[in-house]
């Protein structure tokens, strides 16, 4: 397997893939290159200047050590990884048979929040979190950030569905001393062609899936044409999850959607029981997809390490917080105090 | 030393036998200072007392004066009652021969029972006896008036118009409180809103609950191919409202009150003779 690094057509140094500007930079001479600059320049390599592509793995294919193209150490990598620094030299490298073939994805989001931004990012969620511990947070106890690129399933899917209900009506009036009350029944039937787009589904087994399904929904609007590049000065996975594995779940959650828009045509009634509802999957399209995520490391005050993952397009935080129990209860007094007096007037008055 | 102790003495048996306060202390419900009653008038009184106490849960007193110490008779009787009673609750019935005045003044709850035609049914009834001399019977057919309106009264009718301030007040809103149950139902929800305010903020900063939804309505799209609404059913139910119950504010009695010299609020009146 192709153990790819990026070089500037300038002076050879490594390029990484800058989210600010959405260029390839060099961190020897500045340069800065578009992908269509590469492509231009490289005619013919489309995935930037392959440097070396030797294997010399311990295990064939699926063997997890590398040599760096740049000093020849050897790159240890566990199963999944696919785009990585060597220990040594810190090259960012790409593994490129993990992103190809089979394993090629249809499309990426690049990063759009650099690391220092994320930082920042990060310290404006937690600290304006009103129950975290005073202090909790600050930058130096960061313990590690790191940008990925995480494997995902993005399924769209067409389904043809009928909706059959009863809707209740009800009208109620007064005329003199006696209240009137009429009740309609219908029968309500729906029936429509229902799309549904950007069914996102983490494919990486070992990804904790609270924390890179927190992140979702990103702007598939944003979403590229695949190019190894942008894995360039990031780290990166490879699905080990295929779709066989998660047809059941997606195609679940697609009716459970499906109802609801149904549903949600259905207006008017005071009351409304669905009485039955068929779903037909007419088209399934099923697109693996590499997805930017920040994830942070924290090690808190109490000793104890906190997860967080960012969205790396939109900066979105997701994670468990540590609480400062004394102000949640204190609020919780506060809430208890007036809820018991509000009682008491109303007690008082009624 | 000795001559101390006797100069003691005097004045304890001097105060004893003469002080007035004294001798009010003795038997607070019926006092006969100006001495008019009869000893079996004053022991037919008291049963009379005793009974309406016992009925109504209030301090019933009836009193005799020939001296008002230079008050009208229904500020005496005012300031009869608050010295005398610990009770909230309770009536007075008054002979004041210094200013030659009967006067009746309810105070507390019994302020609702004694409205100003019950006073006035009151003072028509000792007044016919006190200008025939009677004063047992004067005081007998006072509190015999006091009892029929404890027993004929619906204090929730009635309503008691400040005459100082103007203010009407019926008997609801001068009952306003606050029960037990109702203390103890503010006290669950008190413990249930800050235990679920508790749990909400733990479990949001602990991913318990939520997390990410798939966005619907920008990612999902219906197209209708068919929309029928076909009404199946039709049925009208009707039922009786009961009329609401006025809350007699502006149309039972009328008691007017005013606060005395002790701070307290009484109705009732007097009548001269």
């Amino acid at each position: 397997m192709a153990v790819v690094s990026y070089k500037c057509p300038n002076c050879d140094g490594e390029l990484v893939f800058n989210p600010r500007t959405q260029k390839y930079k060099c961190e020897y001479c500045t340069s800065a290159f578009s992908q269509e600059e590469l492509s231009q320049m490289q005619p013919g390599r489309q995935e930037g200047r392959q440097e070396s592509a030797s294997l010399k793995g311990a295990g064939g294919e699926k063997g997890n050590v590398y040599s760096c193209p740049s000093c020849g150490a050897q790159i240890v990598t566990d199963d999944t990884t696919a785009a990585s620094f060597c220990y040594y030299c810190h090259n960012p490298v790409v593994l490129s048979g993990r992103v190809s073939g089979e394993f090629m994805p249809d499309k990426i989001i690049p990063f759009a929040i650099d690391k220092r931004q994320a930082t920042e990012k990060f310290l404006e969620y937690v600290q304006h979190k009103k129950f975290v511990p005073r202090a909790f947070f600050c930058k130096s106890q960061i313990e590690k950030i790191s940008g990925v690129y995480f494997p995902y399933w993005m399924v769209d899917m067409d389904l043809e569905g009928s909706m059959e209900a009863e809707g209740k009506h009800i009208r109620v009036w007064r005329s003199g001393d006696t209240e009137y009350t009429e009740t309609k029944l219908y029968q309500v039937e729906r029936a429509g062609d229902i799309h549904l787009e950007d069914l996102a589904k983490n494919a990486l087994k070992k990804a904790n899936s609270k924390l890179s399904a927190g992140v979702l929904p990103y702007d598939m609007a944003k979403a590229q044409e695949f190019h190894m590049g942008y894995l360039s000065g990031f780290l990166a996975e490879k699905r080990d999850m295929e779709q066989g594995e998660l047809e059941t779940e997606v195609r679940a959650e697609a009716k459970e959607y499906g109802e609801k828009l149904l549903k949600g045509t259905i207006h008017g009634y005071t009351a409304l029981s669905v009485k039955g509802c068929r779903l037909n999957r007419q088209r399934e399209n099923w697109e693996y997809l590499l997805l930017p995520v920040w994830t942070v490391t924290y090690k808190g005050r109490d000793g104890k390490f906190y997860y967080y993952s960012m969205n790396g397009q939109n900066g979105k935080v997701y994670g468990e917080l540590p609480i400062d129990l004394k102000k949640v209860w204190i609020l919780s007094g506060i809430v208890s105090v007036t809820v018991f007096l509000l009682g008491l007037i109303g007690g008082f008055f009624i | 030393m000795r001559l101390t102790f006797r100069l003691a003495a005097v004045l304890l048996a001097l105060c004893f036998f003469l002080c007035p306060v004294g001798a009010k202390a003795q038997n607070a419900q019926l006092t006969d200072q100006a001495g008019l009653l009869a000893e079996e008038e004053g022991k037919g009184i008291a049963q009379q007392i005793k009974e309406l106490e016992k009925s109504s849960g209030w301090e019933v007193m009836a009193v005799t004066t020939e001296d008002a110490e230079g008050m009208g008779a229904q500020e005496y009787a005012e300031t009869w009652f608050d010295e005398y009673t610990e009770k909230e609750d309770g009536i007075i019935c008054l002979i004041d021969m210094d200013n030659r005045e009967i006067a009746i003044r309810a105070f507390g709850e019994s302020r609702y029972y004694i409205t100003d035609d019950r006073a006035d049914a009151i003072l028509d009834a000792g007044y016919k006896k006190i200008t025939k001399e009677d004063y047992g019977g004067t005081l007998e057919a006072m509190l015999s008036e006091a009892y029929q309106a404890y027993q004929e009264e619906n204090p929730k009718d009635n309503y008691l118009y400040n005459q100082d301030t103007g203010e009407v007040t019926d008997y609801k809103k001068g009952h306003r409180r606050i029960t037990r149950i109702e203390a103890l139902i503010a006290a669950i929800a008190a413990i249930v809103a800050g235990g679920v305010t508790a749990g909400s903020v733990i479990g949001t900063y602990r991913l318990k609950f939520g997390g990410p939804q798939y966005p619907i309505e920008k990612n999902g799209r219906i197209r209708l191919k068919s929309q029928k609404d076909r009404l199946v059913n039709q049925f009208i139910t009707h039922r009786h409202i009961p009329r609401e119950s006025s809350d007699g504010g502006s149309q039972g009695g009328r008691s007017t009150i005013h606060t005395g010299a002790g701070g307290r609020s009484s109705s009732g009146g007097s009548r001269k003779f």
